[in-house]
């Protein structure tokens, strides 16, 4: 470890792409966004049961995991070392390469446009890492001496038992259950509320609102449960065929509907539609030989939403499209090791009252 | 040298679930000046996915105002107020 470094990610990071004959695309420079991996490795001691429910993000180091075969400066991830009192190891948790997944692919398109790679072509990337030298202080701004210290409070968990939650479910999703994702119930009601919505939707803009709801912990082990409550529509949105714009007038109504159920319900998550395909699909008849693409994805520009708004491990997002072929369709997508991924969720007929 | 007065007061995000003390904030700066300081701090994207700035609109929660970028810091934020801030964001 260099003398200048002793906290946090004192890397640089520089993705190499290679086409699949092994040639070189090129190198490009990377900047990672910890936050949501930090996030959730912070989530996952939690919901183990190895640190107290508290989102306190304690000093840590990112250090390379360097890859044995290729030696340095590849590396196969990075380990994230979270320090009690600054020195000894409180917990630790390693990030895989797949991390830098959305940046290669957006590193990618520059190799489309000047015509190094074709469009669709499967490309592969290596990840290098770099110590790097601290940077120079700048000019000194009026607002320098600012300073945020994060409010750490323990996450408000009700308790209820996870199994009978469970047993009052339908376990849905296409995607994979994965270890890393915690268990999320949505109630069958809200879920039809929202599918009457998106149908009734007038015309192919995008709708969409906030998921609000309650964490809870099983009264039998540690783990940590979402369970959704409601959903309020976002008002004061600015919308149209592919985009739709919560703006600071739609955030204040949520919080007030919110205030006005007066029930503590958290903002879990939110919700939008992908009407686009009543328009693009006029006509088509892909849905016949069956090879017609589900319009509940989220794009860049939904992850990025996710990153903004709802950035932590338990928020979670539901996409919904409507084709006018194969009709509406849903897909649930949470964080996973700090990335936005689909996930399976229960579909909740009956809720329980919280155990005392 | 001439002392800055300071104020401290506590900010959130727009889900209100990650919360933070804001202190030394100058009383002379801007509104926009703030928020470009605190949001990198509070490790919140300042930026669109396609690198373009965000918009950020603060509402004073106890005052139930929204703060303009030009406004000074010592004309719309009291000390111990509390300051969301709420962005303007594209769904995709």
């Amino acid at each position: 470890m260099s003398k200048w470094c002793f906290m946090g990610d004192c890397y640089h990071y520089t993705l190499e792409l290679q086409r699949r004959d092994s040639s070189l695309l090129g190198q490009v420079p990377v900047k990672p966004d910890w936050e949501p991996a930090l996030q959730c490795c912070l989530f996952t001691a939690i919901r183990s049961g190895r640190l107290p429910p508290v989102m306190e993000m304690d000093p840590y180091r990112i250090l390379p995991v360097w890859d044995r075969q290729l030696g340095r400066p590849y590396v196969v991830g990075v380990r994230v070392v979270f320090l009690k009192n600054g020195r000894s190891e409180r917990y630790s948790a390693e990030i895989s390469t797949s991390y830098f997944r959305e940046q290669a692919q957006r590193a990618s398109s520059h190799y489309v446009e000047n015509g190094s790679l074709n469009p669709g072509e499967v490309f592969w990337y290596r990840v290098s890492a770099f110590l790097q030298r601290p940077e120079l202080p700048g000019e000194e701004a009026k607002t320098s001496n600012i300073t945020v210290r994060e409010i750490a409070r323990p996450l408000p968990l009700g308790k209820k038992s996870l199994k009978d939650l469970v047993s009052n479910s339908v376990f849905f999703g296409q995607a994979e259950p994965h270890e890393a994702d915690f268990p999320v119930f949505v109630p069958r009601q809200v879920l039809a509320e929202l599918v009457s919505l998106t149908a009734d939707a007038d015309g192919a803009n995008e709708i969409g609102g906030v998921l609000i709801g309650k964490l809870y912990r099983d009264t039998a082990s540690s783990e940590i449960m979402a369970e959704v409550t409601a959903q309020i529509g976002a008002e004061h949105t600015r919308s149209r065929i592919d985009r739709l714009t919560f703006t600071a007038e739609t955030w204040t109504a949520a919080r007030a509907a919110i205030d006005l159920r007066g029930d503590d319900e958290l903002m879990v998550g939110w919700w939008h539609t992908h009407n686009f395909m009543k328009e693009t699909c006029k006509g088509c008849n892909k849905s016949e030989e069956g090879n017609c693409p589900s319009p509940a994805f989220m794009s860049s520009h939904d992850v990025h939403f996710q990153r903004t708004a709802f950035s932590r491990p338990w928020n979670i997002a539901l996409v919904i499209g409507d084709c006018p072929h194969s009709g509406v369709d849903y897909a649930l997508f949470g964080w996973r090791h700090g990335r936005v991924s689909p996930r399976p969720f229960h579909i909740l007929d009956e809720s329980i009252p919280p155990a005392e | 040298m001439a002392q800055t007065q300071t104020i401290s007061f506590v900010a959130s995000d727009v889900s209100g679930q990650k919360t933070a003390v804001i202190d030394d904030v100058p009383v002379d700066a801007t509104i926009k000046e703030l928020v470009d300081s605190v949001l990198p701090r509070m490790q919140l994207p300042n930026n669109d996915v396609e690198g373009r700035p965000l918009t950020y609109h603060p509402l004073n929660e106890t005052k139930g105002r929204h703060l303009h970028a030009v406004e000074r810091v010592g004309d719309s934020i009291q000390p111990q107020d509390h300051i969301i801030f709420q962005p303007n964001i594209d769904a995709g």
